[in-house]
C-alpha cells in the first residue's frame, strides 16, 4: 500500500500542487511578518537604543540633558495637568449629552448625532485656528460682541490661556466621552434599574446605586482614550498654548529640533509618555478584570422616556448650544475669514473676496501640500487595510505557528502617542541604510503603522462575523486557502476594508504629530502648511486652506456615507 | 487547478456497477484517535464504508463524531491511526492530505451558503474551481437545482430563503460536483420539526438517486434510523455497535445502545442448568430460542416496552398472537395517557421488577389493575 498517493480521481501532480500553493501563501505570510516587522518593532526598538546613543558610544546624557533643565519637566508636568483638566471638562460637558441621547425622547437626535460625527471630523488644531477668531482677546468675535453689548473695556474670553486651551481641547474631546457613555447606558438592561426600584431605590438612588457603577467603565475607556489623546495632542497647544508661555511635552518635543538638533534628547524625552500610556492601558485592563460587565448586555432595552418634556428640551438646547460652539460658530467663522480681505473686518462687500483661494490655487506650496496630503492619506490607508487584513486573518484563522502575535504588534502602535511614533521613524528611517527623511515614503510609513489598529480593528470585527465553516466549504468543494480569501473573505469583507479605509483616509490627512518631525521641503501636508500660515498670522489663508481640508473630509465621508450607510465609522473602530 | 480536485464524470457511476472494486471499502478508518491534550475526543475507532453506503454517525453531544467527521473531511489531523480512501492513506498521525484534495464535500450544520453569492452561484462554484466550461456549468446548476426542486429560485441570494431551502441549496451545492464522500454534520438540526422530517426524507431520496458514500453525523436517532444503511453508535470517543437500523433497535449489543436507540427496559437475570432466573419469575433457557442455550452467569437483557403487550385477566384474551410468547400476570403501577399512545408502569408477579410497556390509545387501564403481560423471550437481547 503505498503512502501519499492521490486518492480516487487525482492526477499524481496533486502533492505537487499542494507544495506550490502552500509555498505562495508561505511567501504572503512572511512579508506580512517581514513588513509588519519593519514598520512597527524595528522604529519603536530603534528609538530606545537611539535613547541611549551618543557620537561617541552609547550613554545615559541623553536623559541627563532631556531631564536635567525645569523647564523640560515643567513640560511635562504641564502636559498631565492639561490632559486631565482636559478629560475632567470634557466628561462633564458630554454626560449630560449621552444621557439625553441614551435616555430620553430628546428631539433632533440624528441631528446630534451629525454634528457630533462633524466635530469628530474637524481637526483640532484647525479647530484652534478657528477659535482664534473666536475669541482672541479684543479681537475675537466672541469677545467683540461682548464689549459692544455691555460696552466693557476688555474682552470676557482670552483663548491664548490655559483655560481657553483646556475648553477649545474638551470641546473637541466631548464625541469619545459620548460615543462611549451613550452605548453604555443604552446596554443597561430597564430590568436592572426596575429591580432596584421594587426594592424601594428611589430615582436618583438607583442613578447612583446601580446605573452609574454599570456605566463607570465606559466613562472610564471614553476618559482614558481623551486623556491618552490629548497628552498627544500637538497642534492644538502649540498653536493656543504657545503666546500664552503654555509650554506642553508634545511642544517641547519639537524644540529640541531646533537648532542645535538634539534628536536623541528627544527620544529620551519621548518615552516617557509610551510609558504613561501603557500604564494607562494596563490600568484599564486590572480594572477591568475585577469585575465582569458581561451582564450589562441585557436582553431587554433601555430605559427610555426617562424625564420630562420639559428637561428633554433643556437637553436639546444645550445640545445645540455644544453644536454651535464645536461646529457652528469655528466653521462659520473659518469660511468667513476664508473669503475676507482682513477676518477682523465686517461683513461688507468690500471685505469680500476670493484672493485667499486664488493665492493657494497659485501658490506651489500649498498646491504640492494639497497633493502630498492627498497621496500620503490614500497610500497609508491603503497600506494600512491591506496589513490590517492580512494581519486579522492570520490571528483569527492561526494562518501559521505564532500567528497570535500578529495582533499585539498590529495594535502596538495604539500605546505611542503620534509625536513619540514620529520621532521613533525619525529615528530609525532618517539614518542609513534607510535615508528616507524628509520624503513622501517615510510618512506613508509612519502613517500606515500609526493607523494599522484601527485598520485592524476593523477586520477583526468583520472577520468575527465571518464564520469559519463558509471558508470550510471552500477548502471541502475543493479551493484552497488563498481561493477561499479571494471568494469569500475579501467580498464579504468589503464593508469593512471600505470603511477601514475611510476612517484612515481621514485620520491621516489632518494627522499633524507624526508629520512636524518628518516632513522636508518637499513633503509637506496641509496640516503643515495650515500651522505655519497661522503661525505667520495669515489667517485668512489659514482658514481658506482649513475649508479647502474640511471639503476634502466631507466629499470622503459623504461618498463613504453613500456607500456603506450606517456601517461607515461604527463604534467597533 | 484541474489536476488538484477529482474530476466530475459525464455520469455518476452506479455503485455495483464494478464488482471488484466494490469490494475495496471507499473509506476505512483504522484504530483511528484523536486526543486534544489530555482529553481523548477519539479513541481507537475501526470502521469500514462502502462504495455508495449512507452510514450515520449518532451519539451524544461530545461523544466524537463530529471530530471524526472532521478528520474524515481533512480538517483535523488523527493523532492515532490512519484514515485510507480506496485503500490509500489519506490522513495520518504523521501527515494528512489537505481538504481540498480529498474529493469530498461537507455540508455544514450552518449549512455555510456564501450570502454574497446567488443560490445558482453557490451551486456553481465547486463547478467553476473544477473549471468546467461556462455552457456545461450552466446545464448542470440547472439540473441540480431542479433536483432539489429549487429551480426557480437560482436568482436568490441565501439570506432571502427559508430554512429548509437553504438545507436544499447546501444539498445541491455538494452533489452536483459528485463528491466521493458526502459528509453532513448535523444537517437538520437548525430546522424546526415538520422540516426536519421532510429534509430526512429528502436526504434519503437523493442519495438514493445518485448513490453517493454518504457519512451523516447526528444526535438525533429518528434522523439517524430514517436515512441510514447503517448506524455507528458513539459513546465518550468509542464506537459502541455498527448495525443497520432495524439490528440496533432489535439486538443492541450494550446497554448504552440499547437505551440511545429508543426506550428500553433492563431486566437483570442469574442462569442456572434449565432456567434463566429474573426478579419474581424465571423463564426456560430453550424458550429464548437456540442462544438460550449460551447464556451463562449474570445476564442483563432489554426488552423494549413496545415488544410487551397487556391483557386483561379476567378475559382471556385469545391466544397469543405467536407460540412461542409468555403470559405473566402483572400489576399496573402507574398509567400516563400521550395522546399517540399509553405508557403503563407494571410489576411482574410478586417481585419489584418494573417493566414501562407501550400501548394502543384503546387499550385502558387503570393502575392497581391486574393484567396478564405477553411477549416473547426471542425479542430479548442480552446486553453488555
Amino acid at each position: 500500500m503505498t503512502i501519499f498517493q492521490i486518492p480516487f480521481r487525482h492526477s499524481a501532480t496533486g502533492i505537487k500542487d499542494a507544495k506550490g500553493s502552500s509555498l505562495a501563501t508561505g511567501l504572503v505570510w512572511a512579508s506580512v511578518v517581514g513588513v509588519l516587522a519593519f514598520i512597527v518593532v524595528y522604529p519603536i526598538v530603534k528609538l530606545v537604543i537611539f535613547s541611549f546613543t551618543a557620537r561617541t558610544g552609547l550613554t545615559f546624557d541623553n536623559y541627563f540633558y532631556a531631564f536635567g533643565r525645569a523647564r523640560y519637566l515643567q513640560a511635562l508636568w504641564n502636559s498631565l495637568l492639561y490632559g486631565a483638566t482636559t478629560t475632567l471638562v470634557a466628561t462633564l460637558l458630554a454626560l449630560p449629552l449621552a444621557w439625553g441621547f441614551a435616555r430620553t425622547k430628546m428631539p433632533g437626535k440624528t441631528l446630534i448625532r451629525a454634528g457630533l460625527l462633524g466635530t469628530f471630523v474637524i481637526p483640532s488644531y484647525l479647530a484652534a485656528i478657528a477659535w482664534i477668531l473666536l475669541a482672541g482677546p479684543n479681537a475675537g468675535w466672541i469677545n467683540r460682541a461682548w464689549m459692544f453689548l455691555s460696552g466693557a473695556e476688555n474682552g470676557l474670553f482670552n483663548v491664548y490661556s490655559f483655560g481657553g486651551l483646556v475648553f477649545v481641547s474638551a470641546l473637541y474631546a466631548i464625541p469619545y466621552i459620548f460615543i462611549y457613555v451613550s452605548d453604555g447606558l443604552s446596554a443597561v438592561s430597564s430590568e436592572m434599574e426596575d429591580a432596584a426600584r421594587m426594592l424601594g431605590a428611589g430615582a436618583i438612588g438607583v442613578a447612583v446605586k446601580i446605573t452609574l457603577p454599570l456605566v463607570a467603565p465606559a466613562i472610564f475607556n471614553g476618559c482614558l482614550i481623551v486623556f491618552l489623546d490629548t497628552i498627544a495632542l500637538f497642534g492644538t497647544p502649540i498653536v493656543l498654548g504657545l503666546p500664552g508661555h503654555f509650554n506642553v511635552a508634545a511642544v517641547q518635543l519639537l524644540e529640541f529640533f531646533e537648532y542645535p538638533v538634539r534628536a536623541e534628547a528627544a527620544a529620551a524625552y519621548s518615552l516617557p509618555l509610551i510609558a504613561i500610556t501603557c500604564l494607562a492601558l494596563w490600568l484599564q485592563r486590572v480594572l477591568r478584570g475585577r469585575r465582569s460587565y458581561e451582564s450589562v448586555t441585557g436582553r431587554t432595552s433601555a430605559n427610555v422616556g426617562a424625564a420630562s418634556p420639559a428637561v428633554e428640551w433643556i437637553l436639546f438646547a444645550y445640545a445645540m448650544l455644544i453644536l454651535a460652539l464645536a461646529v457652528v460658530f469655528p466653521v462659520a467663522c473659518l469660511a468667513k475669514a476664508a473669503f475676507s480681505v482682513a477676518w477682523g473686518r465686517p461683513l461688507i462687500m468690500a471685505n469680500l473676496t476670493i484672493a485667499n483661494f486664488t493665492e493657494l490655487w497659485s501658490s506651489g506650496d500649498a498646491q504640492r501640500g494639497i497633493t502630498n496630503s492627498l497621496a500620503i492619506a490614500a497610500l497609508a490607508a491603503s497600506a494600512a487595510v491591506a496589513l490590517g487584513i492580512c494581519a486579522a486573518y492570520a490571528v483569527a484563522r492561526r494562518a501559521f505557528p505564532m500567528s497570535g502575535v500578529l495582533g499585539p504588534i498590529s495594535l502596538g502602535t495604539l500605546a505611542i502617542p503620534g509625536i513619540t511614533l514620529g520621532i521613533s521613524f525619525y529615528s530609525a528611517f532618517s539614518t542609513a541604510p534607510f535615508q528616507l527623511y524628509g520624503t513622501i515614503a517615510i510618512i506613508v510609513l509612519a502613517f500606515t503603522a500609526r493607523f494599522l489598529p484601527m485598520a485592524y480593528g476593523s477586520c477583526v470585527s468583520g472577520l468575527s462575523a465571518i464564520s469559519i465553516q463558509l471558508e470550510e466549504a471552500v477548502r471541502s468543494l475543493g479551493g484552497s486557502q488563498l481561493t477561499s480569501v479571494r471568494h469569500v473573505i475579501v467580498p464579504l469583507l468589503r464593508k469593512h476594508l471600505l470603511s477601514g479605509w475611510i476612517l484612515v483616509f481621514i485620520l491621516a490627512i489632518r494627522e499633524l504629530s507624526v508629520v512636524v518631525f518628518l516632513a522636508g521641503p518637499g513633503s509637506r501636508t496641509i496640516s503643515m502648511l495650515l500651522l505655519d500660515y497661522s503661525e505667520s498670522g495669515n489667517l485668512e489663508l489659514a482658514a481658506a486652506l482649513g475649508l479647502v481640508l474640511l471639503a476634502i473630509t466631507l466629499i470622503v465621508v459623504v461618498a463613504g456615507h453613500a456607500l456603506l450607510g450606517r456601517d461607515l465609522l461604527s463604534r467597533s473602530q | 487547478m484541474m489536476s488538484e480536485i477529482p474530476k466530475v464524470s459525464d455520469r455518476a457511476v452506479p455503485p455495483g456497477s464494478d464488482a471488484i472494486a466494490d469490494a475495496v471499502p471507499r473509506l476505512a478508518l483504522r484504530a483511528l484517535g484523536r486526543s486534544f491534550g489530555d482529553e481523548v475526543a477519539v479513541d481507537d475507532l475501526n470502521l469500514e464504508i462502502a462504495k455508495g453506503e449512507f452510514i450515520s454517525l449518532l451519539g451524544p453531544s461530545g461523544c466524537g463524531k463530529t471530530t471524526t467527521l472532521r478528520m474524515i473531511a481533512g480538517f483535523i489531523q488523527p493523532s492515532a491511526g490512519v484514515i485510507e480512501m480506496d485503500r490509500v492513506i489519506i490522513a495520518s498521525a504523521k501527515r494528512a492530505l489537505p481538504p481540498e484534495k480529498r474529493g469530498m464535500v461537507m455540508i455544514f450544520q450552518s449549512y455555510a451558503l456564501w450570502p454574497h453569492k446567488t443560490v445558482a452561484e453557490n451551486v456553481a462554484f465547486g463547478l467553476r474551481l473544477r473549471k468546467l466550461d461556462n455552457a456545461a456549468i450552466r446545464h448542470r446548476v440547472t439540473e441540480m437545482l431542479q433536483a432539489v426542486k429549487l429551480g426557480s429560485l437560482a436568482g436568490r441570494y441565501p439570506a432571502e430563503l427559508s430554512g429548509g431551502q437553504q438545507q436544499r441549496v447546501a444539498l445541491a451545492r455538494a452533489i452536483v460536483v459528485e463528491p466521493a464522500v458526502l459528509l453532513l454534520d448535523e444537517p437538520l438540526s437548525n430546522l424546526d420539526a415538520n422540516l426536519r422530517e421532510e429534509m430526512r426524507v429528502e436526504i434519503r431520496r437523493l442519495h438514493n438517486k445518485f448513490k453517493m458514500t454518504t457519512i451523516l453525523v447526528t444526535h438525533d436517532q429518528a434522523e439517524a434510523m430514517a436515512t441510514s444503511d447503517r448506524i455507528a453508535i458513539m459513546n465518550k470517543g468509542k464506537l459502541e455497535q455498527v448495525d443497520t437500523p432495524l439490528a440496533l433497535y432489535a439486538w443492541p449489543k450494550t446497554r448504552f445502545v440499547a437505551n440511545f436507540i429508543g426506550r428500553t427496559n433492563f431486566l437483570e437475570a442469574r442462569c442456572d442448568d434449565t432456567d434463566v432466573v429474573f426478579d419474581g419469575f424465571s423463564i426456560a433457557r430453550e424458550q429464548f430460542g437456540p442462544r438460550g442455550l449460551e447464556f451463562s452467569g449474570h445476564v442483563t437483557f432489554s426488552l423494549r416496552p413496545q415488544s410487551i403487550g397487556i391483557g386483561r385477566q379476567q378475559v382471556v384474551s385469545g391466544t397469543p398472537r405467536e407460540e412461542t410468547f409468555l403470559r405473566m400476570p402483572a400489576t399496573v403501577l402507574e398509567a400516563a395517557f400521550f395522546g399517540e399512545y399509553w405508557e403503563y408502569v407494571v410489576t411482574l408477579g410478586a417481585g419489584a421488577q418494573r417493566l414501562r410497556v407501550v400501548c394502543r390509545p384503546n387499550e385502558t387501564f387503570d393502575a392497581g389493575q391486574e393484567v396478564l403481560l405477553n411477549f416473547d423471550p426471542r425479542q430479548m437481547a442480552p446486553v453488555a
